[in-house]
């Protein structure tokens, strides 16, 4: 890094070559006045305040595009440029409505600010005219408001709109005394490309745009803000509750440029998403089925009846007929609590959680081939990744935050991105090459990949040599497959294979991404290791910039496995079959464990119906909605003799249990969530619970104790302490430690700085290992009577099975149900429009939704989202496992479609 | 005191889509000898030429597209700015319409020599007919083989697109002329990056006003050196000087630059003022520049000279008021236009341009204060020193030197001057 030296305001200043003035300035406080100016954006130099006086240069330079040289000497401030400020401010004044007594800015509006700093007269160009209020692109959304009369239209919102969400919603429109920011033509904000991340909001320096929800709930200077960790996906962004203490109300949520990972940026869940936290449907006492209705219980009721089923089941049965699921929504300290009862206080090893049904393959593929199962390298990285290849993750959808650094990699640093995806997604309007295989078929696209690496020697052959064993064996099964013969199975064009065969692997460095597209298959663990072996394959483990990164789904999945929320692993992924292992667990919780691994989520409920499995504890899950094959789900779900759900609402699952426990939402507790990228991060109260709600942790401590196995912590913190005892991996984790960025494990010790990026110079399991993998059909295709591939994926605006988004109107305005992808050729076959209600069916079930006809899936295919409880897709899916790591084929299934 | 055509000697001579005309009255020579000579002798040799550029800020030739042809970018783009909309300026239409010809020699020799793939012009839409001959012209020319693939049998290859503006005054504005190319909204934007380092499509990219371009094949066919005995040593050339306003006979007049002063360009070609009164002021670098006063109208038509009396030769629009107009009437009548044709993008130019009609609207009803006449130059001096591109940083400099020249008539405005005094300002 080579650095300059100036002086600014006669101190002198050292900074980063390519630094701007007005950046170099702020490292020494002093304050350039800015109304344009963001961070994450190129400088606008729109406002025309930031101007200072460079010694030998001519006139005024604009300090936000004017970058520190050696030797500079800078003026900030001279009556000069204080008389230019102040005309400039007055001018900004003269257009803008001065409201500052009833403005929820007043006191955090910049313009304000540097109006009196400057003594800014805001009638000198005469006042602005208070226009009748005239309706606008924002008047009809839900989410977000426009007032053109205090906008300044320094043009923040536009650029930002099209510099990192790139969605190009916002535009200036009209003429200079009458110009707005506005949509193309004026439309609704709902209806334009507008993605709702709020970004527009969080840039305006002053009142103009606003989130709809919080106008009038509070002056910003009232709110107190609280950072805390989303909830929404694997990707960990850090955001702040904006809390009015008077009413106890989330009125907004906001976020800081700078924050890791997410930059200040947030998509439409972690903007707008945190409006559950006060909804009238919160459970607020534990309730208790009886003769068929929920009653209102006291806890000491519900715990005393539940101690005494479990205990009875167990004295009946055994403990292996009990099993509990735990939350990938949950803390760390929830989802270790949660295990060290099923596993101590009750005495089985069933104990698993969502991740079954996202990751496991992830987990169980990485292990073999590398020793560990997570993202080996960091979200900051993307951004400078030279070739990224997306493979089975809808990324801007998925996982929003995270496809802005593939983007900025493409759009400014140039990167190659290859998307491989049987959907046309929105990254493929970034991509160098997009694949569209077949559903179910990557084992032979990426094989056949691999294959033009080897025939043409594109392999890093000291890496594989050196780093790894047993390449031999699946170069066996890699050189079976040409990409000729790979087209004729994936759709692939062979020459498309070969070009994304040598832009992978003759990049500088190349990074896999892959998400549910490649896990949630009968061959999801095959799909793992073909990905591991193209890595290791092309040397791109182990670096910078490159590596295999699963993204997780939920915020805290990694977390939930990490802390052994996991039928076969202690906390750290330490296996409950190793008997050392056992016997350190044992010593640590001072109960006898048991020796089998437990059921997993899908045999738990296939159990249940063989009548094995006879009471079931839920902390925070939904399977009514999110398991495959529903009806079947849903039938254990009745047959199940004794059901608990613990939760923040009544799901659809909880409508079926026997008593339900109400329990603290992520704005209400103290802990901690790893995101996909490793990295532990705090949680923090910042709002009180509702009603009788009790922290998880807490509740599942009480029930312990109640069935005889006393449990007690004081906090979270404590918790976490236990949790980095057990757990080589978060043994130097602890709650100040991760103050302010987190920590990203391996963590061994109180003085290990956590670990960028895994596998440098050695793998977890010492050597990398190849896997011999041959291509397998799904295990359902399509046939006569079901002539179409159905899968099912996620939504950007919704979550999961959608418990708390659908509550959010802004949500449901964009998103207001399900539908089912249909190419137009196929549409045109069965005479369905766009918008018609259709029947969806396969052999397990038939929903009806609306039909979304174009080309964003191929001919032949379907594509469903899951998240709506009134047209689930996951009636229709397939309840076929992997063998290995046990997930469900949630991505295939044969279906049929017709219009009703 | 004579007109000297080099640009225009062609102009009115050939029907205009007759390319062999064209190579009769000696065409193409400049784009032969390009091509013999290489890229990079071209770029040496307008470097020696000493070309500036025509479209008002007057930058080095030679600078700019080696700025360019430096890049290790591509592809690389070449944009003939023909947007002509300086208030008072009407001279590339001439080129345009009488030797288009030579306009698009200028133009492959320039993508030529930057080592451009696409070539642009984009042509005010206002010319309809111009525009309709270029679509024309691009045909020809692809016939011709002057475009595509392996131009005139060389290596060279571009493609050329004719584009027509939809009316923004400020989409002659390089950025803003790029961000209309893109579909987006003209609006100028921050620099640097220059457009020779991030221009169009993000690509390196030289934009030229027209005349700039016609100067090309003739540095190219008769060399820097003989070129550079036009004009003068620090400004070699001509310039085609757009004579409009209160005279007898506007047109457009291509002068040798220095060859006479301004007074004898208005009295010569112009004939004098229309009613034969005295001249009150002159613009001698199209609507943005600085008035002069009659007492500065004898120095020498070249860019030093002219700023040294106060002004600028900018697009050499050389506007002319006579007397009997109030100075109030003068501004507020560039300030109406510029008002409507502010990108909006600064602040300072947004907002100051809309606030000072205003005050010359309300000095013109004899409503004014004092204070305003403050708040005039207020505005105007923070226009012109915080705004970006060059329509925000000289609008306000007619104004500025109205209040310098013509105090009396702004006064005249103030809340307490009596009826009568205010009409005596106008004379009938």
């Amino acid at each position: 890094m080579k650095t300059v030296s100036l002086t600014i305001d006669g101190r002198q200043v050292t900074v980063e070559e390519g630094t701007s003035i007005l950046n170099a300035a702020k490292t020494v406080g002093i304050d350039i006045p800015h109304l344009c100016y963001d961070p994450r954006v190129q400088p606008l130099g729109t406002c025309r305040l930031c101007m200072v006086q460079i010694e030998g240069r001519a006139g005024l330079m604009m300090s936000c595009n004017t970058p520190a040289a050696e030797g500079m000497s800078v003026r900030t401030e001279n009556p000069d440029i204080a008389t230019m400020r102040r005309t400039i401010l007055e001018l900004i004044l003269s257009r803008h409505r001065v409201a500052c007594t009833s403005c929820d800015r007043d006191g955090t509006c910049k313009l304000q600010d540097y109006a009196y700093r400057y003594h800014a007269d805001e009638a000198r160009f005469g006042l602005a005219e208070r226009r009748p209020v005239r309706p606008n692109y924002t008047t009809n959304s839900e989410a977000i408001s426009y007032d053109p009369d205090k906008c300044i239209l320094c043009g923040l919102c536009v650029k930002y709109c099209e510099d990192v969400p790139m969605a190009e919603a916002l535009t200036f429109a009209g003429k200079p005394d009458a110009m707005e920011v506005s949509t193309a033509f004026g439309t609704d904000l709902f209806k334009s490309s507008c993605v709702l991340c709020g970004g527009c909001i969080s840039v305006c320096p002053v009142d103009a745009m606003v989130d709809k929800k919080a106008m009038g709930k509070g002056r910003a200077k009232d709110l107190i803000r609280t950072r805390t960790t989303c909830i929404y996906c694997g990707v960990g962004c850090q955001l702040d509750l904006n809390v009015n203490p008077k009413t106890n109300q989330i009125v907004k949520v906001t976020t800081e440029p700078g924050c890791i990972p997410n930059n200040g940026n947030l998509c439409v869940k972690g903007k707008f998403g945190a409006e559950f936290v006060g909804h009238p449907d919160r459970l607020t006492t534990p309730l208790i089925k009886r003769n068929g209705t929920f009653e209102k219980a006291s806890w000491d009721e519900a715990i005393t009846l539940i101690a005494e089923e479990l205990k009875k089941t167990k004295s009946e049965t055994g403990a292996d007929s009990i099993a509990g699921l735990s939350s990938a929504k949950c803390t760390n300290e929830d989802n270790y609590v949660f295990q060290k009862f099923i596993r101590a206080a009750i005495g089985t090893n069933n104990v698993d959680h969502c991740a079954r049904l996202c990751h496991a393959s992830t987990v169980a593929g990485l292990a073999r081939a590398f020793g560990s199962g997570a993202m080996t390298n960091s979200i900051d990285e993307l951004k400078d990744a030279k070739c990224i290849f997306v493979i089975g993750s809808n990324t801007s959808e998925a996982h929003p935050v995270i496809a802005l650094s593939v983007k900025e990699a493409v759009v400014k640093n140039g990167a190659k991105l290859i998307v491989a995806d049987p959907r046309e997604i929105e990254l493929v309007r970034y991509a160098k090459l997009h694949l569209q295989q077949r559903p179910g078929t990557d084992v032979a696209l990426v094989n056949a990949m691999m294959n033009v690496i080897i025939e043409e020697k594109l392999l890093d052959k000291e890496f594989v040599e050196q780093r790894t064993e047993d390449f031999e064996k699946a170069a066996e099964a890699i050189r079976e497959i040409t990409p000729e013969m790979a087209e004729k199975i994936t759709t692939v064009p062979a020459e498309a294979i070969r070009q994304a065969a040598r832009t992978f692997a003759t990049a500088e460095a190349a990074c896999i991404v892959f998400s549910m597209g490649i896990t949630q298959h009968t061959t999801g663990t095959d799909n793992v290791l073909t990905l591991a072996n193209l890595a290791m394959l092309t040397g791109n483990v182990g670096k910078e910039l490159a590596g295999v990164n699963p993204l997780r789904g939920q915020n805290n999945v990694q977390g939930a496995c990490d802390v052994g929320a996991l039928p076969n692993v202690y906390p750290g992924y330490q296996s409950v079959e190793d008997a050392a292992v056992r016997a350190k667990f044992e010593q640590a919780w001072g109960a006898k464990l048991p020796a089998k691994s437990g059921l997993t989520v899908v045999e738990i409920f296939h159990a249940i119906e063989e009548g094995s499995v006879r009471a079931l504890y839920m902390m925070g899950e939904n399977p009514a909605l999110s398991d495959p094959n529903l009806n079947r789900t849903r039938l254990a779900f009745e047959k199940v003799e004794f059901l608990v759900s613990q939760d923040v609402f009544l799901s659809e699952s909880a409508q079926y249990a026997d008593v339900v426990l109400p329990a603290f939402s992520f704005a209400e507790k103290d802990g901690t969530f790893t995101n996909t990228e490793r990295r532990i991060r705090r949680v923090r109260r910042a709002v009180s619970p509702p009603g009788e709600a009790r922290d998880d942790w807490k509740i599942v401590c009480d029930i312990a104790t109640a069935v005889g196995y006393p449990m007690h912590y004081e906090n979270a913190s404590q918790i976490m302490d236990e949790i980095a005892a057990v757990t080589p991996i978060y043994g130097g984790i602890s709650f100040d430690r991760i103050e302010p960025v987190g920590l990203q494990w391996p963590c061994p010790d109180k003085s290990h700085p956590g670990t960028k990026y895994l596998h440098k110079d050695k793998f977890t399991r010492g050597k990398g290992k190849f896997h011999a993998v041959r291509f397998k059909e799904p295990a359902e295709l399509p046939d006569k009577e079901f002539p179409y591939v159905l899968s099912t994926g996620r939504l950007l605006y919704q979550y999961h099975t959608g418990t708390l988004t659908r509550r959010i109107p802004a949500i449901n305005q964009k998103s207001a149900t399900g539908y089912v992808e249909i190419h137009f050729q196929d549409a045109r076959k069965h005479r369905i429009k766009d918008g018609d209600r259709v029947e969806v069916s396969t052999r397990r079930g038939t929903v009806t939704t609306l039909a979304s006809v174009g080309t964003a899936v191929a001919k032949g295919w379907l594509f469903m989202p899951f998240h709506f409880a009134e047209g689930p897709a996951n009636m229709l899916t397939n309840d076929a496992l992997d063998p290995v790591a046990k997930i469900p084929e949630f991505k295939v299934c044969a279906a049929n479609i017709r219009r009703m | 005191m004579q007109e000297n055509k080099v640009l225009t000697r062609r102009v009115g001579k050939y029907e205009a889509l007759d390319v062999e005309a064209y190579k009769a009255l000696g065409g193409l020579r400049g784009l032969e000898q390009a091509l013999r000579a290489g890229p990079q002798a071209v770029l040496e040799e307008i470097e020696r030429s000493g070309l500036t550029g025509r479209g008002g800020a007057g930058f080095p030739e030679g600078l700019k597209w080696q700025a360019a042809a430096r890049e290790d970018k591509y592809p690389k783009y070449f944009i003939c700015n023909a947007d002509e909309g300086e208030l008072g300026t009407f001279k590339d239409k001439v080129l345009l319409d009488g030797d288009p010809w030579a306009v698009l020699e200028g133009i492959l020799i320039a993508a030529y020599a930057i080592g451009a793939q696409h070539a642009y012009i984009y042509i005010k839409g206002e010319y309809e007919a111009t525009c309709q001959l270029w679509e024309k012209l691009a045909l020809q020319a692809e016939q011709a083989g002057l475009l595509g693939e392996r131009i005139l049998g060389s290596e060279f290859s571009v493609s050329f697109h004719v584009a027509k503006g939809r009316g923004p005054y400020i989409a002659g504005e390089e950025f803003a002329l790029i961000a209309s190319l893109e579909a987006r909204r003209p609006m100028s934007r921050l620099k640097p990056p220059y457009p020779t380092v991030q221009g169009l499509f993000g690509g390196p990219t030289v934009v030229n006003n027209v005349e700039t371009v016609a100067n090309v094949p003739v540095i190219l066919a008769q060399g820097a050196e003989a070129y550079r005995k036009l004009g003068t040593r620090d400004e070699p050339g001509t310039r085609l000087f757009s004579l409009s306003g209160d005279v007898k006979l506007p047109g457009v007049y291509e002068l040798e630059i220095g060859s006479g002063t301004l007074r004898e360009l208005i009295d010569e070609f112009g004939k004098g003022t229309t009613h034969g009164r005295p001249i009150k002021a002159v613009q001698p670098g199209g609507g943005t520049s600085a008035l002069l006063a009659d007492g500065s109208l004898d120095c020498a038509l070249t860019t030093q000279t002219i700023r040294k009396a106060g002004s600028g030769l900018g697009t050499a629009g050389v506007i002319v008021y006579e007397e009997g107009k109030s100075a109030l009437d003068i501004v507020g009548g560039l300030l109406d236009f510029y008002g409507f044709e502010s990108c909006g993008r600064c602040s300072p130019c947004r907002i100051g341009v809309v606030t000072m009609k205003e005050i010359i609207e309300r000095l013109s009803r004899r409503k004014g204060t004092a204070d305003d006449l403050e708040r005039l130059r207020q505005i105007g001096r923070a226009c012109v020193a915080a705004s970006t591109c060059g329509m925000g940083q000289a609008f306000p400099l007619p104004v500025l030197s109205a209040l310098e020249l013509f105090p009396e008539d702004f006064n005249a405005g103030l809340r307490q001057t009596s009826a009568k005094e205010f009409d005596s300002r106008i004379v009938r």
